[in-house]
């Protein structure tokens, strides 16, 4: 019960933002519709990978929603320009839509923003693994030359405890 | 250098070796049962009939003078000689009184340990206990007494008097006669009355313990020649079969006169004199130059005293009833625990104002039993406190009566000596309470009268202080060096050589250097300690300001040793103490250890052992409390400890696969996320190019 009560001002919190962020969506594609007509629907169906991985990506600083945003982007925008360009009728919408190229480059350039984040890390870490490498070298000479230079001793008492 | 120095580290085996064959250049030299080169000791012929408890008596051969009847007084080890004493009856002479020739100490074969021994001159004839023994009634006549007796030990109490000491051994057993000479025997092996027959004693006295009577009482010398002047007129020992409680008792509840001289037929003139002798009150009792007077011809004419009771209803305690304050104190004294339980009640109280009609007395005890702290383990000292000031109020003439000892000021120090030999912790622990308050203090205040102990105060002051201390040099030894400055170190490392000054001291360590276990003894324990910073007079603990910033230091009770004894050293001249540096060096190599950085310690163990060959203490108190070395080491040890716990933590870190992976995912998908702006920006740019040509 007390859970509850405690939980519900945050839940309030969080639906008060939620909706917020919908009005701003909201109020942005109507912006766009306006501007963009008929290229804002290619955008949001271009973009479906992208609103799929920022609903799936919970981590703090959402590296695999923002990598795979930005790709997709990346893939609709010429596209969605064209469409632009020439008018942003349904016509030239439906041709686009009919075109196997333009979902390719759509939703494989969202492929490509997940697999950037997928291989990545493993990239970062055989490269972090030489840069540690050389860096406990450089501590582990100064650890010997302190030992040298002041004894055993200068471990302290938490090593001598830990080596018992 | 300092290379070639690591190499080859000092080593403690070396030390140690050095002391093995250690012969010491300057050792303490001691004749073998001689005196000042002079006195042979024949330590085959004891006399018993001259020795006590504190020195054995052995007869002496004067090698310049061979019909001298000499004897030597070879004193324990832990006897408290009256150095006050010998020194100013070896200046005096007197034909009645037996002389002391010389003094000194050495090595005497039977003990196989040095001693020390005063010689002195062998009393003519036989003691009069054994005469009057002897003897079927066989009184002197008046003339006698005052010619033979009373006139040559006046001159002597006189002389005493002058000097500041008296006898304290006044009576039978040592008083000699032979033929027409009487001669008094010595008083310088015992602490003061410490042996003395209890009916020579006035009853302050008596009432005190054997050790606690005070030093300087020229009057009870006075009492104890009337008592010897009362044997000899009646000619036999009447009290002979009287037990020292039953004595003590009578004297209590009728006074000395009359328990002693009103059944004896004696002249008018001789009653006049014994009541000016026998008086149990202090101020009233004659000294030396008044008996002078009298043997003048000038009379007292003392009235006679009345007897001690005080009211016709007693006051019932421990069985028994009171009939006045001072036979009540003594009880109280006796029966200690049953005493403090007057602390809750208020019989004692009522009785004083009803019984006595003392109602400023009756007030007085009133106002310190509401003072105490209940009935309970706690505040047992507190109560034992009180009940002392209760036996005060009641007899403030007698001894100071607390716990288990009953003492004047000046026997605080025999006791506490006799306490501490005998292991008498009960005792020892009533001393130390009694010095910690001021019950000491307020009893020479208000016994000015007579005998003036407030010279004591200013020892009692210190020695309080010196028995609160912890540190080297203090504590309950050092009570005992100062408060006997002839007595030699108790150290079981000299003990044997009697070193009795600093020099001395250390020329016996110096010896002892090769002979004692260097490795597992100490160079100083609380006897040494105690006994240089007695001859040193150290009032404050020492500590080594130098290293005040290591704490861990600057207390360390063995630096605080090597300062003492370098203080010593400097003292007794600067002698060369090579096997004693070498075994402090031994001793505190380990010390060493505190130098972190091996350079540096390598260069001290070089130094320690260069000043250990110097043979000067102060050498080895330079490099052992070197500030530069120790303070400089103890920061760059504690920054080098400080960096080696970081750099252990940050090789953990970049060990830890997890921590890596973890770091790998961060920098990888942030370097994603940079490539995918960065493709999302330049598609806009060219894609926005190629629309609008710019």
């Amino acid at each position: 019960m007390a859970k509850t009560a405690a939980d519900s001002p945050k839940a309030a919190k969080s639906g008060n933002s939620n909706s917020k962020r919908y009005a701003i969506l909201i109020a942005l594609g109507i912006a766009s519709a306006a501007l963009f007509k008929m290229g804002v629907f290619l955008l949001f169906v271009g973009m479906l990978p992208a609103i799929v991985a920022y609903e799936t990506d919970h981590t703090k600083f959402k590296f695999l929603s923002s990598t795979v945003a930005a790709f997709n982007f990346a893939g609709v925008f010429p596209d969605m320009m064209q469409v632009f360009i020439e008018g942003g009728t349904v016509e030239i919408l439906i041709i686009k839509l009919l075109d196997p190229y333009v979902w390719t480059v759509m939703y494989g350039s969202a492929a490509l923003g997940w697999c950037m984040v997928w291989v990545s890390p493993m990239i970062a870490s055989t490269t972090l693994e030489g840069i540690y490498s050389g860096r406990i070298l450089h501590l582990e000479g100064l650890q010997k030359k302190a030992e040298e230079e002041w004894g055993q001793e200068v471990k302290g008492i938490v090593a001598q405890q830990e080596e018992e | 250098m300092a290379d070639a120095d690591q190499k080859n580290p000092v080593k403690p085996e070396e030390l140690q070796a050095f002391l093995k064959t250690y012969r010491p250049q300057q050792p303490l030299q001691r004749e073998r049962d001689m005196i000042a080169g002079r006195y042979r000791i024949i330590t085959n012929d004891p006399l018993h009939e001259l020795s006590n408890s504190m020195a054995k008596a052995f007869s002496v051969q004067d090698s310049e003078n061979a019909g001298a009847r000499l004897y030597a007084l070879v004193f324990n080890l832990n006897a408290l000689p009256r150095k006050k004493h010998i020194t100013a009856l070896k200046e005096f002479r007197h034909p009645n009184l037996v002389a002391v020739i010389d003094e000194g100490t050495s090595d005497i074969s039977i003990y196989s340990e040095c001693r020390y021994v005063v010689i002195m001159e062998r009393p003519n004839g036989q003691p009069l206990s054994e005469l009057l023994a002897n003897a079927q009634k066989n009184p002197v006549s008046e003339t006698t007494l005052i010619n033979y007796l009373l006139r040559p030990f006046t001159e002597i109490l006189k002389a005493f008097n002058l000097m500041g000491i008296s006898h304290g051994r006044i009576g039978l057993n040592n008083v000699y006669l032979s033929g027409s000479s009487i001669q008094l025997g010595e008083c310088i092996s015992e602490p003061a009355g410490y042996s003395q027959d209890f009916l020579f004693e006035s009853l302050d006295r008596l009432q005190c313990s054997p050790h606690g009577k005070n030093e300087f009482a020229i009057e009870a010398d006075c009492y104890a020649l009337g008592v010897l002047a009362l044997h000899l007129l009646i000619g036999f020992k009447p009290y002979e079969r009287v037990t020292r409680e039953d004595f003590v008792n009578s004297l209590l509840s009728k006074g000395s006169y009359h328990t002693l001289v009103v059944e004896w037929d004696i002249s008018e003139n001789l009653q006049d004199l014994f009541r000016a002798l026998l008086n149990d009150a202090k101020r009233d009792r004659c000294a030396p130059e008044h008996i002078e007077n009298w043997l003048a011809g000038r009379r007292f004419n003392l009235i006679l005293p009345a007897v001690a009771q005080e009211t016709n209803r007693g006051f019932e305690f421990a069985g028994r009833s009171y009939f006045n304050r001072r036979a009540l104190a003594h009880a109280l004294y006796l029966s200690w625990a049953e005493g403090r339980d007057l602390l809750f009640d208020t019989r004692l109280t009522r009785w004083l104002e009803t019984s006595l009609h003392k109602k400023e007395l009756a007030e007085a005890v009133a106002r310190i039993c509401s003072n105490n702290m209940g009935d309970t383990a706690k505040s047992e000292r507190h109560n034992n406190e009180l009940l002392t000031r209760i036996i005060f109020t009641l007899d403030p003439s007698g001894p100071i009566r607390y716990r288990n000892v009953s003492l004047g000021p000046e026997g605080v120090g025999a006791m506490l000596a006799q306490a501490y030999f005998s292991g008498d912790q009960e005792s020892l622990t009533s001393l130390s309470q009694l010095i910690d308050t001021d019950l000491l203090t307020q009893w020479i205040e208000q016994h000015k009268v007579g005998t003036d102990y407030s010279y004591f105060t200013p020892r009692l002051l210190k020695i309080r202080n010196f028995l609160r201390a912890r540190a080297p040099g203090f504590g309950i030894e050092r009570c005992l060096y100062d408060l006997h400055p002839s007595l030699v170190c108790q150290s079981p490392l000299v003990k044997r050589f009697a070193p009795g000054n600093l020099k001395e001291l250390l020329l016996c360590l110096d010896t002892a250097a090769a002979t004692a276990k260097a490795t597992e003894t100490d160079f100083m324990d609380t006897h040494v300690a105690a006994f240089v910073a007695s001859k040193l007079d150290i009032a404050k603990e020492v500590r080594i300001h130098e290293l005040d910033a290591i704490a861990e230091l600057a207390a360390n009770p063995r630096l605080v040793s090597i300062k003492i004894l370098a203080r010593a050293q400097g003292s007794a001249g600067n002698p060369s103490l090579e096997g004693l540096t070498h075994w402090i060096a031994l001793r505190l190599f380990t010390m060493l250890d505190y130098i972190h950085r091996r350079n540096a310690r390598s260069h001290a163990q070089q130094d320690l052992q260069k000043a250990a060959e110097s043979g000067a203490v102060s050498s080895i108190a330079a490099t052992l409390l070197n500030p530069d070395v120790f303070i400089n080491d103890y920061h760059g040890f504690k920054k080098a400890s400080t960096g080696y716990t970081y750099r252990k933590h940050q090789i953990a870190k970049l060990k830890d696969p997890r921590e890596r992976n973890k770091h790998a995912r961060m920098v990888g998908r942030g370097l994603a996320q940079t490539l995918a702006y960065g493709t999302c920006l330049f598609t806009i740019y060219f894609t926005l190019r190629s629309y609008y040509h710019f």
